[in-house]
């Protein structure tokens, strides 16, 4: 009975001090911006030179769970992404290169979107990718559909409210659905770049966090540099 | 893991069996420092750390017991870029390391008059668990391994039942899959009761 008083006598107060002292880093809010990038490694990046990017930002929320944004930087964030992909050497695509067939004629279609809600893991599945791609912009005579607040491919991990994602889409290998109404084709979805949390909260900071943050999305994916392929 | 905790409860019940000899109860505050692939993870001389150790005299100058210890490391690295899975992510990571020993100890004493060095070791098992916080994620592993643990030290009789304990002790437990080696020395001061 003695042994266990002293042995009570050293654990708690020890056990206590120990737990009292648990280390947790103070993070700053620019400590918590990451960048991250996906991309479909069967992918030859060599035969993409060409980018349409599609001038609005898609706003993904969800009516339950919303919450406001931060929609002052959008010009900034297409500005950042256009500069960046200009200068790893893509050629920008616009309406004024609409083919005959009324096609945009580039390799690829640049799509940014922001959340205003949080999203988990696999919540949202490839195939509503169709329900929000701006497809009448894209092929003008195809019929118009909603923007939906849903999302494909996101990893496991979950994206935040006031994330910024870029998508690249291959133009090339993508199929249209043969029924607008039953959509089902192929959207692949070959390079994104996402920029966690940046659009929320208050800081004054939050353009320069952008532009360094979207430089890290595409200074991290060497794959998309179209300079260096060209001196090869 | 089973069989560690078996082997430790058994060689635990045995000494309480014998009921005779002396028994000292020590807590030791213990700093260390990360090495090998622990420091790779979190390299840091951390001040966080404590031990708990049951010794049971069989004889005079030789001992067995019980030792449990927490230690944690810490590391912040910023703007460094690392794959995960099928991702690519760069930002600032906040590395913990926690290293949690059960081991069975034994210790040889060369007697002296109010201070005893000893040379021991302690054989057992280790939960290890690395995380690494990096924007709303939380990357992390855990792992039960294997742990040996050979320690010097010197214990001072401050009165007839307690002592003070100095010792340096070297924790290794090796890799197991994919989960990385533990490495670290640790630097135990503390007090004990008779």
């Amino acid at each position: 009975m003695k042994k266990l008083i002293k042995l009570f006598v050293f654990v708690i107060p020890i056990s206590f001090l120990v737990a009292s002292c648990y280390p947790g880093f103070d993070a700053t809010v620019e400590e918590m911006d990451i960048a991250v990038t996906k991309y479909d490694s069967t992918q030859n990046f060599t035969q993409l030179s060409s980018f349409f990017l599609y001038d609005t930002i898609v706003y993904i929320d969800d009516d339950e769970d919303s919450e406001d944004i931060d929609h002052t930087q959008e010009d900034h964030i297409l500005s950042e992404v256009r500069q960046n992909l200009l200068n790893l050497g893509w050629t920008e695509k616009t309406e004024a290169d609409t083919t005959a067939d009324g096609e945009i004629d580039a390799d690829v279609s640049i799509m940014v979107s922001a959340l205003a809600t949080d999203i988990s893991y696999y919540y949202y599945y490839w195939w509503d990718y169709w329900y929000w791609y701006p497809w009448d912009y894209w092929y003008p005579w195809y019929p118009g559909y909603p923007i939906y607040p849903v999302y494909p491919v996101y990893p496991s991990y979950g994206y935040t409210v006031g994330s910024v994602l870029i998508d690249m889409v291959d133009m090339n290998d993508a199929e249209m659905p043969h029924n607008p109404d039953r959509p089902s084709g192929k959207i692949p979805v070959v390079w994104t770049g996402g920029v966690n949390g940046i659009l929320s909260g208050s800081d004054s900071n939050i353009a320069s966090r952008l532009t360094k943050q979207i430089g890290q999305v595409f200074k991290q994916s060497p794959y998309l540099n179209k300079k260096d392929t060209k001196n090869e | 893991m089973n069989k560690y905790i078996a082997i430790i409860v058994l060689s635990l019940a045995s000494f309480i069996a014998r009921g005779q000899g002396e028994t000292v109860i020590i807590v030791n505050y213990l700093p260390a420092v990360s090495l090998g692939e622990t420091a790779d993870f979190t390299n840091n001389f951390s001040p966080r750390g404590v031990d708990f150790e049951v010794n049971y005299y069989l004889t005079e100058d030789f001992s067995m017991g019980f030792v449990t210890s927490w230690n944690i490391f810490r590391e912040k690295i910023s703007g460094e870029t690392f794959d995960y899975n099928d991702l690519t992510i760069t930002g600032t990571q906040f590395r913990y390391t926690n290293v949690v020993p059960l081991n069975i100890n034994a210790k040889k004493y060369f007697t002296g008059n109010t201070a005893t060095p000893y040379i021991g070791v302690g054989v057992g098992t280790s939960y290890a668990k690395q995380s690494n916080d990096i924007g709303v994620f939380t990357l992390s592993q855990d792992k039960w391994l294997f742990n040996v643990a050979p320690e010097v030290g010197l214990l001072y009789d401050m009165s007839r039942s307690t002592v003070l304990s100095f010792k340096v002790k070297y924790n290794y437990s090796p890799k197991a899959g994919d989960f990385p080696s533990m490495s670290y020395v640790s630097f135990g001061f503390g007090i004990g009761m008779k």
